[in-house]
């Protein structure tokens, strides 16, 4: 019992020290990753970014010229429309079209979906406020239900923690008139008061059919929008007058759609190695074009499409690691347990080393190192076991033996 | 003759509960305490604020309505295993009981036992405490989520029982000191403050756990032997 109870108590050291020692590598050899932020400009048709360097903030374009600010603004006229409109520069024809400033302004659009972003949706408590879509008032009034949408839809009054019966019903009768297939999938919608008008949510329901639900004038409005995608992962509704589009649909298999105003046709966006789960979408609109950038932690791939989804221009980038020493981390460190970026919440990650090789070669040093140490202890008991715990989990098995006394002396 | 089984257990039972009553009743208090405290904020705040916001409030941020009852629970662990078996340290008692005519193992196991049913009994009152509140002023989508959330605490509050246990089992400071550097990274091993986590998840926290507990049984042994393994 005795030597199962060290070996429990190494184990858990290994378990410790795979969390503990490369977090505090990381935040002790932490350091601030130059990432560019890198635009496509309509001006001189191509890419330009800004950088911090040296302390300050640096503007170029990627044949190497600098800029001031104000030039870079002005090479980015769909993006600080109301700093040019301010010092009188704003061009009316931008790449050849007439656009007006008011235009640029407005049909503009920009999501950020990154992995937390679309875990968070999922883990999201299922309950919604509906909204009246067809308000007297020019401000939306928060209502004092919440709905939610299991074997029926069903709305819960906040102050008495009761189901009102009546409205639950009239909701519920609606969907089962369009066929709608209970318990919904996925729900997505604005939940926030602060916003120009109520469209309601999207619904997918039990058999992937995506519904439109909204309330007018205290009526259930319930469509069938005819959209099938199996696999929805995600989506992202905008509440904008002024965009063709409902908002975005992302699949989980990384396509990207925008669910149009126009008959709920879905147009698909020119996106590419996309993984919802994994990589982080940034979409931007302007009048002129759409920026789709896809990133994740080793670096970033743009592509710029026309409206019409016409490939424009292309950009790829790597970015630099956060940590000095990266090379010396993927060597000491043969996996690491980590707070699972991708997730929403505190889930534990298992991940190996980005240099496994040189890490297993690292491991194999430090168990030479202990068949030394012992020999010389004039030891031999367990050393198997113990050779083979570092050389499977290097650094973290060598300091949990050599911290544990007993097991030490023994040798 | 060694003596073991049920009848040693219960024994040890007996002599534990004799040894931290008093403990064991403050702790009970504090639980209770917490629960009365816990259950007026909630009210109060619903008395104060437009209920649906707060529940849109608690939705969209995803916050954890309950999470005043954690932090006891662990303190009561870390009490309970300091109460527990710093007076076995002294004058190196359980060196002497390891040596009696009985199974050493099972007087482990019993003592260990007695804790892990009295942290039990304290995350129950807290769960129970936890849930009737969330009954009286939360939808079923949120209280329903409540007890796998505390089911988390719970294993948590285990190993750091556990992990309490080890280092006051430890005679000397800089055993102490090297113990607290191998163990202390259970701390962010075992994490879930999140609604609608996905139950696969519960497996590796449950072996984490598993793995940890036992360990106490490591500087427990060593008493019989006078210190080396």
């Amino acid at each position: 019992m005795k030597p199962i109870a060290g070996y429990l108590v190494i184990l858990s050291a290994i378990l410790s020290f795979a969390w503990g020692l490369p977090f505090f590598y990381s935040m002790a050899a932490k350091k601030k990753a130059v990432r560019p932020f890198v635009s496509y400009s309509v001006v001189i048709d191509d890419f330009v970014y800004s950088k911090q360097s040296r302390g300050k903030t640096v503007y170029m374009d990627m044949a190497g010229n600098e800029y001031s600010l104000m030039e870079y603004e002005k090479l980015l006229p769909l993006f600080f429309t109301r700093d040019l409109q301010k010092w009188g520069e704003y061009p009316q024809d931008i790449g050849g079209v007439h656009i007006p400033a008011e235009k640029a302004v407005n049909f503009r659009d920009t999501a950020r979906i990154s992995p937390h972003f679309v875990d968070m949706s999922r883990a999201r408590i299922q309950l919604f406020p509906l909204f009246e879509a067809e308000s007297s008032f020019t401000s939306l009034e928060f209502p004092k239900e919440l709905f939610r949408i299991k074997n029926r839809m069903e709305f819960i009054n906040a102050a008495d923690n009761r189901i009102n019966r009546e409205k639950s019903a009239l909701f519920t009768e609606a969907l089962k008139n369009e066929n709608f297939a209970f318990p919904a999938k996925m729900i997505s919608g604005n939940t926030y008061p602060r916003k120009p008008y109520d469209f309601g949510y999207f619904v997918l329901d039990a058999e992937n059919s995506l519904y439109h639900i909204y309330q007018a004038k205290g009526e259930p409005v319930v469509k069938n929008t005819g959209i099938a995608v199996n696999n929805i992962a995600f989506m992202l509704i905008r509440e904008n007058n002024h965009l063709p589009y409902y908002g975005l649909l992302v699949d989980s298999d990384g396509g990207v759609w925008q669910i149009l105003k126009d008959g709920y046709k879905l147009f698909k966006l020119d996106v590419k190695d996309y993984d919802p789960y994994r990589k982080t979408l940034v979409y931007m609109l302007d009048p002129l074009n759409i920026t789709l950038k896809v990133s994740d932690e080793k670096g970033e791939a743009i592509r710029i499409t026309t409206l019409d989804g016409e490939l424009v221009k292309e950009y790829n980038g790597k970015f630099e690691r956060n940590i000095y020493g990266a090379g010396l981390y993927n060597a000491l460190f043969p996996f690491i347990l980590r707070n699972n970026p991708y997730k929403y919440g505190e889930y534990i990650d298992f991940a190996i080393s980005r240099n496994y090789p040189a890490a297993l070669i690292f491991s194999a040093v430090l168990a030479f190192l202990y068949l030394i140490f012992i020999k010389r202890a004039g030891g031999k008991r367990y050393f198997l076991i113990n050779t083979s715990l570092i050389i499977l989990s290097g650094i973290y098995a060598f300091a949990a033996i050599l911290l544990l006394e007993g097991i030490k002396r023994r040798q | 003759m060694e003596t073991g089984g049920f009848d040693l257990f219960f024994q040890i039972w007996r002599k534990e509960y004799l040894k931290l009553n008093k403990a064991l009743f403050a702790l009970l208090l504090v639980h209770i305490g917490v629960a009365v405290y816990h259950y007026l904020r909630i009210r109060n705040a619903f008395i104060v604020n437009e209920p649906v916001l707060l529940w849109s409030d608690i939705i969209e941020k995803g916050g954890i309505f309950f999470s005043r009852f954690e932090k006891p629970l662990y303190l009561s662990s870390v009490i309970l295993a300091v109460l527990q078996f710093y007076p076995e340290t002294d004058k190196r008692r359980l060196r002497i009981s390891c040596h009696l005519p009985m199974n050493e193992q099972v007087m482990l196991w019993g003592m260990l036992a007695f804790s892990i049913l009295t942290v039990t009994i304290y995350w129950f009152l807290d769960l129970a405490a936890a849930c009737l509140t969330g009954l009286r002023y939360f939808p079923y989508d949120v209280y329903s989520q409540q007890p796998l959330i505390m089911f988390y605490w719970y294993i948590k509050a285990l190993v750091f029982y556990a992990v309490s246990a080890v280092l006051t089992l430890e005679l000397s400071w800089g055993d102490k000191f090297r113990r607290g550097i191998m163990l202390a990274g259970f701390y962010n091993l075992i994490n879930m403050s999140v609604y609608n986590s996905p139950l696969i998840y519960l497996i590796p926290l449950i072996l984490t756990a598993l793995i940890f507990i036992p360990a106490v049984y490591y500087p427990a042994l060593r008493f019989r032997e006078g210190g080396d393994v």
